[in-house]
């Protein structure tokens, strides 16, 4: 476990001009183009997940297509589910990363932590939870790192799931006091 | 427009809604208010020359009242985070509401005063997730730091004009033709009522469902039960306080609870004239205000 990997989404905005080609070309949605340079100079390894192919690399050679499995047949959701499950649990054990940053929205983001989790990748990060278009951008263009290396090193952004195996809980939780002395009961 | 008393309560009042009734309750030197809430409306109201009865089952209002209207200065006894396990920490109310703000809360329960739990209340209102009084979505910083906030806030709503005499306790328990009279001195009957009744969302009204725990909290177990309005029992209890003597009543009701407005309307018409009907328009539903002379 030496090195940290992104996921990010995809996009639907594609080059109308490509049938095929790498997945970073045709992809030419805004969104995409600044996440993936973005994560490409804080992570060690990129993936992007798409609804077609799963987790793939950004230079694979990819087929345009139009398919959002939001939107898709529980069946095909399913399928593509399968798919994405097998490459992360394949990910996980034989090429395990230290931190997985998540970059990709609500859709399937909990199942995704969870697999990790239960194959034991526990570091992962959600960096963009929360912001809107206008703060990814700042935090794209003032370079903010989305993780410290060093609380990498000592295991900090570990996640737990909570006594029903799920991870969509902690979402409420109240943010962790910052108050270190003990408590003094009166 | 006037400024309207705050706690974050949700859902809010409609800043018209509570102008328009300040402009009906001119004149008016005895008002009485079976059902207090935060005592808003009676803030507004308030003038020197007039007395204001008021009760509510609440401990909340009753610190509002006695710690806020009612007093000359803020008077405290928090100086700082403290912890004491009481009812808050033994019962959590709230889902995910954590040792230190049960603590907190606890320790201003049993040795604030009246003003600081006024305090207290709000900022455990806003504490919770949309402030639905759920799930604790703070911790101990943040839950402090909105006490503070109010601690400020009240300071503003200190030493109101006029007389109050706030009641903790049930409405329907005192006897009309005597405790009152006895408790004010004004005679029989009041100038103007103000009845802004409990609402029943779906089977029962929100302040019995929630507001049971802020309850306990506040008063450390020691509250009674807070009675409870339903669909059957709510027509009732309001035909019941418009028996209150007075010339003139002001209902205020809401749309989308039970019973219907339109329901509520035909009692309303059984007790005396309506002379005025209002709307207001807020945040998706509607605010009604009815005058009524009796």
């Amino acid at each position: 476990m030496t090195y940290t990997l992104a996921i990010i989404p995809c996009t639907g905005v594609k080059d109308p001009y490509m049938e095929e080609g790498p997945a970073q070309e045709i992809w030419v949605g805004a969104h995409f183009q600044y996440t993936l340079i973005y994560v490409e100079t804080f992570f060690d390894k990129v993936l992007v997940m798409s609804y077609k192919y799963g987790l793939i690399s950004p230079t694979d050679t990819i087929q345009s297509y139009d398919i959002d499995m939001r939107v898709a047949k529980p069946r095909e959701h399913i399928r593509w589910w399968y798919l994405l499950k097998a490459q992360i649990d394949k990910l996980a054990d034989e090429d395990p990363p230290a931190l997985v940053g998540l970059f990709t929205g609500n859709f399937e983001r909990d199942r995704v932590v969870r697999e990790f989790v239960k194959h034991g990748v526990d570091q992962l990060i959600v960096p963009w939870e929360g912001k809107g278009i206008g703060l990814r951008q700042q935090a794209v263009f003032d370079a903010e790192p989305p993780f410290d290396p060093e609380k990498v090193k000592r295991g900090e952004y570990k996640v737990e799931l909570n006594p029903t195996g799920s991870a969509t809980a902690n979402r409420y939780l109240p943010p962790p006091t910052k108050i270190e002395e003990p408590i003094e009961w009166e | 427009m006037a400024e309207i008393f705050r706690t974050g309560y949700v859902g809010g009042a409609v800043p018209e809604a509570i102008d328009w009734m300040v402009e009906q309750s001119e004149g008016a030197k005895t008002i009485c208010v079976p059902f207090a809430g935060i005592g808003r409306s009676i803030v507004a109201m308030a003038r020197p020359d007039t007395t204001i009865e008021s009760f509510d089952t609440q401990h909340y209002t009753k610190c509002i009242f006695e710690g806020v209207f009612r007093a000359k200065e803020a008077e405290t006894n928090v100086d700082g985070i403290h912890y004491r396990k009481g009812w808050a920490f033994e019962n959590r109310p709230y889902k995910n509401l954590d040792d230190r703000c049960a603590g907190f809360m606890d320790w201003v329960a049993q040795e604030g005063t009246l003003y600081d739990k006024a305090c207290l209340g709000s900022a455990i209102t806003r504490s919770t997730l949309m402030a639905r009084m759920m799930h604790w979505k703070s911790n101990v910083e943040q839950f402090y730091n909105r006490f503070q906030k109010q601690f400020e806030y009240n300071k503003d709503w200190l030493n109101q004009p006029g007389k109050f005499v706030h009641h903790e306790d049930n409405f329907f328990n005192w006897s009309v033709a005597t405790d009152l009279i006895t408790e004010t001195g004004v005679g029989f009957s009041y100038d103007f009522i103000e009845i802004d009744p409990p609402k029943v969302v779906n089977y029962s009204d929100t302040y019995s469902l929630r507001f049971e725990g802020f309850n306990q909290i506040l008063t450390q177990g020691v509250a009674a039960k807070l009675p409870k309005w339903n669909r059957r029992n709510a027509m009732g209890y309001m035909r019941k306080a418009l028996e209150t003597p007075a010339p003139k009543v002001v209902f205020m009701y809401v749309s989308g609870v039970f019973p219907p407005y339109e329901d509520v309307k035909k009692m309303l018409a059984t007790t005396g004239t309506i002379e005025e009907e209002r709307e207001f328009f807020h945040q998706g539903r509607t605010d009604y205000g009815l005058v009524i002379a009796r």
